[in-house]
């Protein structure tokens, strides 16, 4: 699957987690920091996951709109 | 996961509260935080005039539209701080929320009002933007709420900012700072008795503060968690009555949840 990843923008492959939190495990990011979405849609960590997927990872932080 | 309330699919989890939300139930549950908070703090009621300070950011201008969902006289003000395209493009964002929800935006421009803007301030003092920033913001915010008769000032600051406050402070041995970070900060007032001007309007962040538990077994105490705080925390002098002894909070306005 494809993973947006920020701070700095880029895309990186990962295959083989099957739901939301192990694919932040395998990232190595804390799940409370960060908002996982597909298609527009929040996904919470038990949600499973496909090969296909194309997800953005996005840190939750203040200050700004991005 | 399943939504706590309806059992729909949730899109939200939130393990501080062992729960999860749709995507309609979730704003539900942000909206009856941010109510129990003002309640609980005793921050304002339906009578007084908010100014909204709004950045064009998701925080503040998502707590000023919780306060227009709950009925409450809430303006927003924009401060131009003259950085460049980020500042045109908050503004921008801001202008369109409020045309959006149909209200008010006073707008100011940092530039206009003193003859820089917070680069050309950071060149001149040879200081980080930040220190300059914040100094500017705190002071003109005040500053409009006072000139255009507003009781409250209202901020977005949550709970993350104000972790970020507090470890900045401890780890730069602000002792003055740290004993005025709280969810309210009241007004401040100068003069002889009987010919007090209020200088400082009273603060609010009620998103800064985390509202207690319904069935908490200390929730049926009589003094609010306002009042302790103030006392905890060294009271300035106010001539504010108790919220308790003023008019209801006003009713609910239905939100919908179609969204789920």
């Amino acid at each position: 699957m494809k993973v947006k990843l920020r701070n700095p923008d880029r895309i990186v492959e990962v295959s083989g987690p099957t739901n939301v939190l192990a694919l932040l495990r395998e990232l190595q990011i804390v799940p409370e920091a960060v908002l996982v979405i597909r298609d527009a849609t929040l996904l919470t960590r038990d949600e499973g996951l496909n090969e296909d997927d194309e997800l953005e990872v996005r840190p939750v932080l203040s200050g700004g709109a991005r | 996961m399943r939504c706590k309330v309806c059992r729909e699919h949730a899109v939200v989890d939130i393990r501080r509260h062992n729960a999860a939300f749709c995507q309609g139930h979730f704003l539900d549950h942000i909206s009856n935080q941010v109510a129990k908070t003002i309640k609980e703090f005793e921050m304002f009621g339906p009578e007084d005039r908010l100014l909204v300070a709004v950045s064009g950011g998701k925080d503040s201008l998502a707590l000023w539209d919780l306060l227009l969902d709950l009925g409450y006289d809430a303006t927003g003000f924009y401060l131009d701080l003259g950085i460049g395209g980020y500042s045109s493009r908050s503004k921008d964002a801001c202008i369109a929320f409020a045309a959006s929800r149909d209200a008010k935006l006073i707008i100011r421009n940092l530039a206009e009002e003193h003859g820089y803007t917070v680069p050309e301030l950071s060149k001149l003092t040879r200081r980080a933007p930040c220190s300059g920033c914040g100094l500017n913001k705190r002071y003109e915010f005040n500053r409009a709420a006072l000139e255009e008769g507003f009781d409250i000032l209202v901020t977005g600051h949550n709970l993350d900012d104000e972790v970020a406050t507090l470890f900045g402070n401890v780890l730069h041995w602000n002792t003055d700072m740290l004993a005025r970070q709280a969810p309210v900060l009241e007004e401040r007032l100068f003069g002889s008795p009987g010919s007090e001007r209020t200088v400082m309007v009273r603060k609010v962040k009620p998103r800064s503060a985390r509202p207690r538990p319904t069935r908490c077994s200390r929730a049926s105490t009589t003094s609010s968690r306002s009042a302790r705080w103030s006392r905890a925390t060294r009271s300035t002098n106010t001539k504010r009555p108790s919220l308790s002894s003023r008019s209801p909070r006003p009713a609910r306005r239905a939100r919908c949840t179609s969204g789920s």
